[in-house]
């Protein structure tokens, strides 16, 4: 069997596809009459080989063919509908996106400026508390107003500088 | 196909035309349900055309359907796989052990003769049922003449050594299981070659 030329190894393969040519036959006999012990194992090969080459093929059904361009026609009807949405789509997808993005760009700058008024607002909140806070900080008390009415009564342009505003006080 | 691919209807029904009858064989021996393998033979022209575009010439033809063929059968193995409990399994004549075959010239063979041709191709499609799915396919591809070894292997996805050693292994078993026939002296014989030192064949 290690003696085996390539060209018989390739037959055993090859009968199982097609008949052996009598040349190839004649190979053969040559070598197997001196390997005689290799002769059963060849012809069961060759057995199985013409065998399987003339086992019958199983039958297809007379509609096969048509039945397959039937089923190509059936999908390209619905090819044709997804043409259809695809040729809208291309026609309005363009004014469509021209929109999206406008709409999309003034919902950003509306978004901006409520933030920023917000933002304001809070900030003018923070403000008034802590300007309220300071005032109520602050200590009250009655002697601060002692001289409330003595200040009322002082006429602002007879008053010009403080160190008058002083002597008066006193 | 490049026909075919253009979308030339009449081009692509002469190559279902050409090829229904190679890609039904090996669906049907396949899957072992005449049905639906011809369901699935329908598919794989379909998937053809569909798929049309992603060929390129530098393939087969061929090779390229067989592979979408295999491919579809394997899905649909799987499938029985998940559900093994699928009613079409039952019907499958592979089953009985008695599958449907064409007899190319019923009229050709005397009625003993055609009686043992018939019993015989019934065990030889029980001996390939038997095979593993890749060595039934290996064998299955090899009886298409004009597919070379290289084409096979990547139908397969695999070397073509790999390939040599798949239909070898493949004959070995179709040898083992149909030993009685072989040591009978009723079956026709390939060659004859003289001077024969085992004339129990």
């Amino acid at each position: 069997m290690n003696s085996m030329p390539g060209h018989l190894e390739a037959l055993r393969d090859d009968s199982l596809r097609r008949a052996p040519s009598a040349e190839e036959i004649r190979r053969l006999e040559s070598w197997l009459a001196g390997h005689p012990e290799q002769r059963a194992q060849w012809e069961s090969d060759l057995q199985v080989g013409q065998w399987l080459r003339e086992l019958p093929d199983p039958p297809v059904s007379p509609g096969f063919v048509p039945k397959i361009m039937a089923a190509l026609d059936r999908p390209s009807a619905a090819g044709s509908r997804r043409l259809d949405l695809l040729s809208f789509w291309r026609l309005w997808l363009p004014p469509l996106r021209w929109a999206a993005a406008s709409a999309a760009a003034a919902i950003l700058l509306a978004s901006a400026a409520f933030i920023g008024y917000r933002h304001h607002q809070s900030q003018t909140r923070v403000e008034i508390a802590r300007s309220v806070a300071q005032i109520s900080d602050f200590p009250l008390s009655l002697d601060l107003l002692s001289d409330f009415d003595v200040i009322r009564r002082l006429d602002p342009a007879a008053v010009p500088v403080d160190e008058e505003l002083l002597a008066a006080l006193q | 196909m490049l026909r075919a691919k253009r979308g030339d209807r009449a081009a692509f029904t002469l190559l279902v035309e050409k090829y229904q009858q190679p890609i039904v064989s090996l669906v049907r021996r396949t899957l072992r349900d005449p049905d639906e393998a011809e369901d699935i033979a329908q598919n794989v022209f379909l998937q053809a055309f569909k798929s049309a575009g992603r060929y390129r010439p530098t393939a087969r033809f061929a090779t390229w359907l067989y592979t979408i063929a295999r491919n579809l059968c394997l899905n649909e193995l799987r499938r029985r796989a998940r559900h093994p409990a699928d009613p079409l399994d039952s019907a499958a004549p592979g089953d009985t052990g008695r599958p449907e075959v064409q007899n190319p010239d019923p009229h050709a063979l005397l009625a003993p003769q055609a009686l043992l041709r018939r019993e015989l191709d019934a065990a030889i499609e029980l001996a390939l049922a038997g095979l593993p799915e890749i060595q039934r396919s290996a064998l299955l591809l090899l009886r298409d003449r004009q597919l070379p070894y290289e084409d096979i292997a990547q139908i397969l996805d695999t070397t073509v050594p790999a390939t040599k050693s798949l239909i070898h292994r493949a004959r070995e078993t179709l040898k083992q299981q149909l030993k009685p026939y072989l040591r009978s002296g009723d079956w026709p014989r390939p060659i004859r070659l003289p001077d024969s030192t085992n004339p129990q064949l």
